[in-house]
């Protein structure tokens, strides 16, 4: 039985709870160029979706705390809406991930030119470069809590968030480079495929625009 | 004869019940913390509840005997024998049925209680210090409001002065010891000025050389620790030595303020018994102190283990410079409240310097919804405790 004193605390913090929960974006990321890899050397890619989705529901059940801690905790410097709001994005990126190794596995493209496949497969390590970010972001705002909001740590998520921004300002440049090159093939390339190709490239894209987010909201919520 | 043996033993038991269920509260933020395990606890509970206990403890515990109810309008020694009983025997049943629910319940509001209903049933309205009831009253409002303001400063010092700076650890190393000097010169002052009845010249200048001694030695001892990890951990490293002193400041203050719950009704009981005078200026027995103490210490060293561990196993998300602030401002509220003779919950000015550290940003969430447990224990076990009291003494006459 919980005593008086105890329940003042939360069982667990809402910070660590986020970095955890973001732990499983930063894995679910870490498999996009892998991915890539195996999809363009012919290999099947169902299996990683598997894995994505125990990601998933693990991630699942730290919504589900963070949630109860809100609930049952009344007062808190971070609103709950925000905490809420950061986690649900960064669920949305394990989502985007699994969405995009289903799609790679509707539909094989053949004789895709080598110059596509090397971009594309660029593309997606600067989006897990944007989702480790993310992670280290959502770590340093223990960090922030920790120091009581001191100025140093605060500027440190600045960083971090520029960096984001920038990745994902870069992944968008590369992603229309990408697209023009695609439709470039439209003489060659068979009509399904390239419309398929640019879905992948969307897809990449978003995933990298859920962790600019997932940042740009740590952001607010520290000042 | 044997209504003294009878007192000597309920009151031992009343001490005994205290430390194994209390004191883990008031030691529960440093285990939690993880500055102290539930064993070291244990240790430093026996020995600074027992010397807070005798150091200490005669203000308040002349509040319980004395002060609440006007014993020369009784003017029945009988009378007052069997009323200091009552409320003794009536606070037990109380605190025995609220840990059976599982309510968080205070023996300081208990034994105030029973001494307001043995008052009211042996002379009426007219009997009751209503003054010092007020005050009294007024002290268990203001004290966790005292606790969280002072908690809510403590922690904006820290902040300021140690984790905004550029480089936290060297601060830390700094301030840690004027925050550990400031607490034995509260200590030294006011046991200066209250227990031994010193001026306040001397008072100050004991106080102002125990800090700069207890300075001196922190200051050494922290500066030799390594500074090669994280900056942050570092802080928390230092301040998970300077808890572990103001884990017995803690320890110290809720002897001090505690021992009167048991002792109060008993110390009355004794006096009157050996000397049948209650009208002039009482004083307190050391040994009746010391008795008190022991209980407390003994029920810590038997109990209190079991205790701490739950408590120290639940609280996990609490750092030592949170942990630090919050055992600093309830300490010093306990010890403040405890010269002025006033008997407050160390449980809830705990609660109340938690919340302050909440406010200050320094603990993510705080359930404040606990805070109406406090206010439900007012208003349920100060009339409990007097109805049954007052019972038993009719009872009794």
């Amino acid at each position: 039985m919980k005593r008086f004193i105890d329940r003042l605390f939360p069982e667990i913090s809402p910070t660590k709870l986020l970095s955890e929960h973001a732990e499983f974006c930063f894995k679910s990321g870490k498999l996009i160029p892998e991915i890539l890899n195996s999809y363009f050397e012919g290999k099947d890619v169902l299996k990683y979706s598997e894995e994505i989705d125990k990601y998933e529901s693990q991630a699942d059940g730290i919504k589900t705390k963070l949630r109860e801690i809100y609930t049952k905790l009344k007062w808190s410097y971070f609103d709950r809406i925000d905490a809420l709001e950061i986690i649900h994005n960064q669920d949305t990126i394990i989502d985007a991930v699994d969405d995009f190794v289903k799609v790679l596995t509707m539909n094989k493209v053949e004789d895709c030119p080598e110059e596509i496949i090397l971009k594309i497969k660029d593309l997606g390590n600067l989006v897990y470069g944007s989702i480790k970010l993310m992670k280290m972001s959502v770590d340093e705002l223990k960090l922030v809590v920790e120091s009581d909001f001191s100025p140093e740590e605060i500027l440190k998520e600045d960083n971090i968030t520029f960096d984001v921004e920038f990745d994902e300002s870069s992944t968008d440049k590369l992603g229309i480079e990408i697209g023009r090159l695609i439709f470039k093939q439209k003489n060659n390339l068979n009509p399904v495929d390239l419309i398929f190709l640019n879905n992948i490239v969307i897809l990449l894209m978003k995933i990298s625009d859920k962790a600019e987010n997932v940042v740009e909201r740590i952001r607010m919520i520290i000042r | 004869m044997i209504l003294i043996i009878l007192a000597f033993i309920v009151g031992f038991g009343m001490a005994f019940s205290i430390g194994a269920n209390d004191v883990a509260n008031s030691m529960s933020t440093a285990v939690g913390a993880k500055a102290i395990t539930p064993k070291q606890a244990v240790l430093i509970a026996s020995i600074l509840e027992f010397s807070g206990a005798v150091l200490f403890g005669t203000h308040v515990t002349k509040t319980i005997a004395k002060g609440i109810v006007n014993l020369e309008l009784i003017n029945n020694s009988n009378y007052i024998l069997i009323g200091a009983f009552s409320a003794l025997i009536a606070s037990i049943i109380w605190v025995l049925l609220a840990t059976y629910w599982g309510m968080p319940v205070s023996t300081t509001h208990s034994i105030v209680g029973g001494m307001v209903g043995f008052g009211l049933a042996a002379g009426g309205f007219n009997v009751i210090n209503w003054i010092v009831l007020l005050k009294i009253v007024l002290t268990w409002v203001i004290s966790p409001l005292i606790g969280g303001a002072l908690a809510f400063v403590i922690f904006k010092f820290i902040s300021w002065s140690i984790l905004h700076r550029k480089h936290p650890a060297k601060a830390a190393k700094l301030v840690a010891p004027i925050l550990l000097g400031l607490t034995f010169y509260i200590i030294g002052t006011l046991f200066v000025i209250k227990t031994l009845k010193e001026n306040m010249g001397l008072g100050n200048l004991i106080g102002i050389i125990t800090a700069f001694i207890v300075f001196v030695l922190s200051f050494i001892f922290l500066h030799k620790m390594s500074s090669d990890k994280n900056e942050y951990s570092i802080v928390e490293k230092v301040f998970k030595n300077a808890q572990i002193v103001t884990s017995c400041y803690v320890s110290f203050s809720h002897g001090a303020n505690d021992v009167a719950n048991a002792v109060g009704p008993l110390a009355l009981i004794y006096i009157i018994l050996t000397t049948q005078n209650f009208s002039s200026e009482i004083t307190i027995p050391t040994y009746i102190l010391a008795l008190g103490g022991l209980g407390i210490s003994l029920g810590v060293a038997t109990l209190g283990h079991k205790v701490m561990k739950t408590v120290g196993e639940d609280i996990t998300e609490l750092n030592n410079s949170r942990g630090f602030s919050i055992d600093f401002a309830a300490a010093t509220t306990v010890l403040l409240a405890s010269t002025f003779g006033m008997p407050i919950s160390t449980t809830h000015t705990v609660v109340g310097a938690v919340s302050g550290v909440g406010f200050a940003r320094g603990i993510e969430v705080v359930n404040v919804g606990i805070l109406k447990n406090i206010i439900i224990s007012w208003f349920v076990t100060v009339p409990f405790a007097a109805i049954v009291s007052a019972i038993l003494f009719l009872i009794l006459t």
